[in-house]
């Protein structure tokens, strides 16, 4: 390299220099920017595509049997050959459905020896509320066991009987969760008066005669209950008359009762626009419904929800207290080494990890303020625990804990980009100081907050470690708002969008059937810190224009 | 911007300007906005510091000294022989005080709090023939008792005391045999044994005018015992047999001071003595731990040693007796030694009135007490907060133990401890398992390694990276990309730590373990490829070159890192075909003799390093950004090229602020959660490879905080764990913020 240096003046000249090192260091700026384009389009790429429909490739194995399923990747790989020398193949990893008739719905198929590739226009598949997908061809369609239309006419009638098929069987899901659920709700509720009363009432007379009340009460509730029980099960009968029998790809017979299925479609006959049908009905499902089958399948609404409520919660707790901190610390206290070195814990509780931050809300808000206020209030439902358990309350606490250096340090900063000629002004014409912070520099900050603001929602949003030990579960049963009075429960547990990833993604134990789901659950949550991020940043060059130009400045 | 605050406090406390017009409620309402805004504040900052208060506050139980208080001395009430009591014991409620009475053969029960009698149980079984042994099992209601006539009795004692409604106690006491099995037809003088689940393990030594004799009985399962001797010479007159709960191990004590020990299902014929007897000193009490894996040994000078089984070499058939620690002497000979009946503690009482209460795990002898007479026999409550000693005097003492926490020191939360089953003293965190004979293992240390190790692999990414690009942000970049570059950082900072995780474990770790070699390689394929299309770029003519200005080489150099990223993946297999035997996991496990697993510190170290880049970054392009512009100046002007410029003086004016940078940046990998928890395998080891993953305290307390008790010692552990992560970056951010403060002076001093 010395003798093409020589030869060349230019070259040693920019080595010298130095100019080389400076397109090292380029380099490293160009990887941590593919690294983060990477991800999103990784994330964007895996998370947009799951739900459109894929075509249904079926091939021929090497013992004959056929193989029906979405190729869902290829890859190229190593083994060691039959002479022991290592050879590379190819393989791919399929989904063949039929997980009741399989055992497994996923299987790496190596492509030596597979014949017969194509993909059958009347290949179908067909999505189950149990069991995953059924991929195969359908035979015939029953009523009452006896079969009544075979072949393309099956599958005619099968799409004209689907809907009405769905209609029952959510009237039924819709009884028994509020008929049903309404009078367990009543019993549950009865019960719990009963031992307040036990545990409260004094005079035994008095006590008797509420307890012999409420359990009429109770034994009617029952009666009820028998009632709708009945009403559904009769329900749930007329709904499994009918039924298809499906042949999967091995030549196996299945027959599904029609309201086991929720949807059906054959990918290799729709078009563009079915397709696009398709695709935005299940993504409609996906916000909009709860989630099924162990949180692989069906919609992750809960999730959102409870992602929501708990930022809700969380910014109307550290907005005031952030703001009235960073007030204090600019306006009020006195400038000096205490403040300083207030404001470097400040900045300090910013870098604290957040799990210490759930130890924190575990051992404090959890045991310690949530059991006095169970022995106090709720003294009749222990040992279970009303608010001595995690919750979204708790959950929204510690969380406000975690946030609120961020807004006093934005706020601080906005508080102390307000020129000063307008305070002085201000208090020059005669206004207090409380006014003058209220009418002079509170709207000028307001920017400022609002930012300190959005950051801390989008790092409420965006954290899971301290909720997985202060209130967030991997299925709630319930909402924390529904229609049972007082409405609005913030001792319940919730589901959190970046806990469903850890849990689906690893907890799960099919974790090829979760990986669309969680790929979509991270693509929604990172959507949704990046859009708070990036209105953040805007707000912030926003301010920081204003006052670069300021008349004040 | 704090001066400019302070004169801003200054006008304002001149008051000068509210002038005395104003109406009384501006005035009311400031000074009320005043007071509430103080509060506020100073609550939010109260705040900041309860929270290090009261994590410190949970763990300070753990290194509080026992307690105990003395209840009562006094004569057992109805017991009737002369004789001492056979046994005695305390039920599971520590309610219920009782002992078995030789002359009316029958428990008699006391009340443990007033010492009133309750009951007096008689046992049918043993009314025709007189008592000679008995032995009480420590951990459950069971006893076993041996009569003149050669007979072994095993039985259940249950205790049961409900309160009624006006809280007074009722109390309901039984005897339900087990077995009463003829063993012999000499009186029996020893007994001991195990119960686990329902297999009933005896070993009896029954003496003739001819000699000593042993036997083991075993029922196992509710069937039928069968006894069958055991033979061997001993040394002296057995003073003590003891059988262990799977009824395999069988040590007999001489007086002589010998210890012989048995393996029942190898040799019923030929013991193994373990200690032999010495002049002067020799083993007077000897009894199992809980686990019945290791043993305490109590001496003639009342000496007592905690003995470890622990397999020298790894051909060893037996695993010989170690001793793993001296406890604090007691006064005179051991006479008894009870073990707690859950716990890895237990008593020892010597015939100098010496009631020791210690807990081995630890190596602490909690307490020290003192009874007023030698000691006969000695119950630990199944609580472990009370003691109770029988004395010579006939009298009963009874002590309120208070020490919820004996297993934790200094030592065992930090250092090595040798545990049962080890063979050498080890680091190892073992917190819990389905057993109640378990002993847990608290080092903090693997996970504080653990911890240390992540962020280390994190940083040695992070840090060139980061700092690299800063370096290049700051000096060399348009200013027009850098409207781009820092908000796409910023973005990348705001990337949820559980998205992070989730791809490096799901999508990074499987990937990786096809592709190790090529990712290895782009260290080195990336800079070449830069550095091969800088020589090219200086060969293209002035003219395309300024089309290109200072300040762009962006444009050239993403494309130029895809390129490289393309080279390695290519290059990748050849290289392990060459020079790896086509097989690099094989080729590591050859060469370290490590196996490297899926989940190890590449991931980690891309995963971390991707977390942590933006912190160090954004920091330290504020550090370099904020060198005063003459500094550059000045140094361009005296002919330094901008590298130069940049290295050596931005660099080094700028490099408190960079540390700092890395500071912060360490803190953070140190408290970072989701992404070791998914992206590692979350074993504690000692190891620094990079092939294996580790556990860190984060994850460590996210994974166990769910399910430990409130209040017991695994919780409080916890807290410490969380304590110890709280201090760690607490101490690195406040270093790192006040370097910072400093380097902020001096910038505005130049």
């Amino acid at each position: 390299m010395k003798a093409e240096l020589n030869k060349d003046p230019d070259l040693k000249a920019l080595f010298h220099r130095g100019e080389h090192l400076i397109w090292i260091t380029g380099a490293a700026l160009s990887l941590s920017l593919l690294m983060i384009t990477g991800l999103i389009l990784l994330v964007i790429s895996r998370g947009m595509g799951f739900f459109w429909p894929s075509p249904l490739t079926q091939v021929t194995g090497a013992d004959g049997k056929d193989i029906a399923g979405v190729v869902m990747s290829s890859e190229k790989f190593r083994k060691q050959g039959a002479d022991g020398k290592m050879v590379s193949g190819e393989r791919s990893n399929i989904k063949v459905g039929n997980r009741d008739l399989y055992g497994l719905d996923f299987r790496w198929v190596e492509h030596e020896g597979l014949t017969n590739w194509c993909t059958p226009k009347d290949a179908i598949q067909i999505e189950r509320w149990e069991y995953g997908d059924f991929i195969g061809f359908i035979k015939s369609f029953n009523q009452s066991d006896a079969p009544v239309a075979e072949g393309t006419v099956a599958w005619e009638r099968f799409k004209k009987e689907l809907p009405i098929a769905l209609k029952l069987h959510r009237k039924i899901a819709e009884m028994e969760r509020d008929e049903i659920g309404a009078i367990n709700n009543d019993i549950r509720a009865a019960e719990l008066k009963i031992k307040k009363i036990q545990f409260a009432e004094k005079d035994a007379v008095k006590r008797d005669s509420q307890v012999a009340q409420l359990q009429a009460q109770i034994a009617k509730d029952k009666v009820e209950f028998e009632e709708v029980r009945v009403k559904v099960a009769k329900l749930a009968e007329s709904a499994r008359t009918n039924s298809i029998t499906m042949l999967s790809s091995d030549g196996r017979e299945k027959t599904i009762l029609m309201d086991q299925i929720v949807r059906a479609y054959q990918p290799n006959s729709m078009s563009f626009l079915q397709k696009a049908g398709h695709y935005i009905e299940k993504l409609t499902e996906f916000i909009t419904d709860e989630p099924r089958e162990a949180n692989t399948e069906g919609g992750i609404w809960p999730a959102i929800f409870g992602t929501v409520m708990m930022t809700l919660i969380l910014s109307a707790l550290v907005a005031p207290l952030g703001v009235v901190a960073a007030f204090y610390l600019r306006e009020y206290a006195k400038q000096g080494p205490i403040v300083r070195a207030v404001r470097i814990a400040i900045n300090n509780l910013a870098g604290v990890p957040s799990i210490v931050f759930g130890v924190f809300g575990l051992g404090f808000f959890i045991y310690t303020i949530g059991g006095t206020l169970d022995s106090i209030f709720y003294p009749e439902r222990l040992p279970t625990p009303t608010f001595g358990t995690g919750g979204i309350l708790w959950a929204s606490f510690t969380l406000a804990l975690l946030t609120v250096p961020v807004v006093i340090v934005a706020t601080e900063e906005s508080i102390a980009a307000v020129p000063r000629g307008m305070r002085e002004g201000s208090l020059a014409l005669g206004a207090s100081k409380f006014q003058t912070v209220c009418r002079i520099i509170f709207p000028a900050a307001v920017p400022g907050m609002l930012t300190g603001l959005i950051l801390a929602m989008a790092r409420g949003a965006g954290e899971v470690a301290p909720l997985m030990i202060t209130g967030v579960v991997k299925l709630a049963p319930a909402l924390p708002v529904d229609a049972t009075a007082p409405f609005v429960h913030l001792e319940r547990k919730f589901m959190h969008l970046g806990f469903h990833i850890y849990d689906v993604g690893f907890q799960s134990p099919n974790i090829e059937a979760a990986k669309p789901m969680v790929y979509t659950t991270t693509l929604l949550l990172l959507i949704v810190v990046v859009l708070l991020n990036v209105a953040a940043i805007q707000l912030r060059d926003k301010i920081r224009k204003k006052y670069q130009t300021g008349a004040f400045a | 911007m704090s001066s400019q605050a302070a004169t801003w406090e200054s006008t304002a406390e001149k008051k000068t300007v509210v002038p005395k017009k104003a109406a009384a409620s501006v005035k009311l309402v400031d000074k009320a906005a005043d007071l509430v805004i103080r509060a506020g504040g100073l609550l939010i900052i109260g705040a900041v510091f309860a929270i290090m208060f009261f994590l410190i506050k949970e763990c300070v139980p753990l290194f509080m000294p026992a307690k105990s208080e003395i209840v009562f001395t006094k004569p057992w009430p109805g017991l009737t022989g002369e004789q001492k009591p056979l046994f005695v014991g305390i039920d599971n409620n520590q309610a219920v005080a009782y002992a078995l009475d030789a002359g009316s053969k029958s428990l008699i029960l006391a009340n443990a709090y007033t010492w009133q009698p309750i009951l007096q149980v008689p046992i049918p079984a043993l009314a025709a023939s007189e008592i000679t042994a008995s032995y009480r099992v420590p951990y459950e209601d069971e006893f076993f008792a041996g009569t003149q006539d050669g007979k072994v009795l095993a039985a259940k004692m249950p205790v049961e005391t409900t309160y009624g409604a006006d809280n007074a106690p009722s109390y309901l006491a039984d005897v339900l045999e087990r077995f009463f099995v003829q063993v012999g037809q000499d009186p029996v003088r020893l007994v001991h044994g195990r119960v686990r689940e329902s297999n009933v393990y005896v070993a009896a030594v029954l003496e003739s005018a001819s000699g000593q004799s042993v036997f083991s009985v075993i029922a196992p399962d509710g069937e039928e015992p069968v006894v069958e001797p055991v033979q061997g010479q001993w040394d002296g007159v057995i003073r003590q047999v003891l059988m262990d709960d799977e009824g395999s191990k069988l040590l007999v004590l001489t007086d002589k001071g010998t210890i012989y020990h048995y393996f029942l299902d190898n040799d019923r014929t030929k013991p193994f003595a373990v200690y032999e007897a010495k002049e002067g000193r020799r083993p007077t009490a000897i009894e199992w731990v809980i686990g019945d894996a290791s043993m305490l040994v109590g001496f003639s000078d009342g000496s007592l040693e905690h003995w470890l089984q622990v397999r020298k070499k790894s051909t060893d058939v037996m695993r010989a007796y170690v001793k793993s620690y001296d406890f604090d002497s007691l006064k005179g000979a051991v006479t008894a030694i009870v073990p707690s009946s859950h716990t890895r503690g237990f008593v020892a009482a010597s015939d100098g009135g010496s009631v020791h209460v210690g807990f081995t795990t630890s190596e602490r002898t909690l307490l020290k007490l003192q009874a007023p007479a030698p000691v006969e026999a000695l119950v630990y409550g199944a609580k472990n907060t009370a003691v109770l000693a029988y004395d010579k005097n006939k009298n009963a003492t009874i002590w309120t133990v208070e020490n919820p926490h004996p297993e934790t020191t200094f030592k065992t939360l930090f250092s090595k401890v040798w545990y049962e089953g080890f063979d050498q003293p080890e680091f190892a965190w073992q917190s819990s398992s389905g057993s109640d004979s378990f002993e847990a293992k608290y080092s903090l240390t693997p996970l504080i390694v653990g911890t240390v190790k992540g962020a280390f692999y994190g940083l040695l990414f992070a840090v060139p990276m980061a700092i690299f690009a800063a370096l290049y942000t700051s000096q060399f970049m348009h200013w027009k990309n850098r409207a781009i570059v820092k908000p796409t950082v910023e973005i990348m900072a705001a990337c949820p730590s559980v998205v992070v995780g989730f791809l490096a474990g799901l999508w990074l770790a499987p990937l990786l373990e096809s592709v190790t070699v090529s990712v290895l390689l782009m260290v080195f394929v990336i800079p070449t490829v830069v550095l091969a299309l800088f020589m090219c770029w200086s060969r293209v003519p002035q003219y395309y070159r300024d089309k290109v200005p200072h300040g762009m080489e962006l444009v050239i150099l993403v494309p130029a890192v895809i390129v490289g990223f393309m080279i390695s993946n290519a290059l990748g297999p050849v290289v392990e075909d060459i020079f790896f035997q086509a097989n690099f996991k094989q080729w590591v496990f050859n060469v370290f003799g490590e196996q490297m697993e899926q989940r190890n510190c590449i991931v980690i170290g891309l995963a971390m390093g991707f977390a942590v880049i933006p912190i160090i970054f954004t920091i330290s392009e504020d550090a370099l950004t904020n060198v005063p512009r003459h500094f550059v100046s000045g140094s361009l002007a005296l002919g330094a090229s901008r590298w130069q410029t940049a290295t050596r003086v931005i660099l080094p004016t700028a490099s408190p602020g960079i540390f700092s940078a890395v500071m912060i940046g360490f803190g953070r990998a140190v408290g970072e959660t989701m992404i070791v928890l998914m992206a590692t395998g979350n074993t504690p080891i000692m190891s620094m490879s990079p092939f294996n993953g580790m556990r860190t305290l984060s994850a460590n307390i996210a994974v166990e905080i769910p399910e430990a008790p409130v209040g017991s010692t695994h919780y409080r552990v916890l807290f410490l764990a969380a304590v110890v992560l709280f201090m760690m970056t607490f101490a690195v951010n406040t270093a790192a913020e006040i370097v910072r403060q400093r380097l902020r002076e001096k910038y505005q001093a130049v």
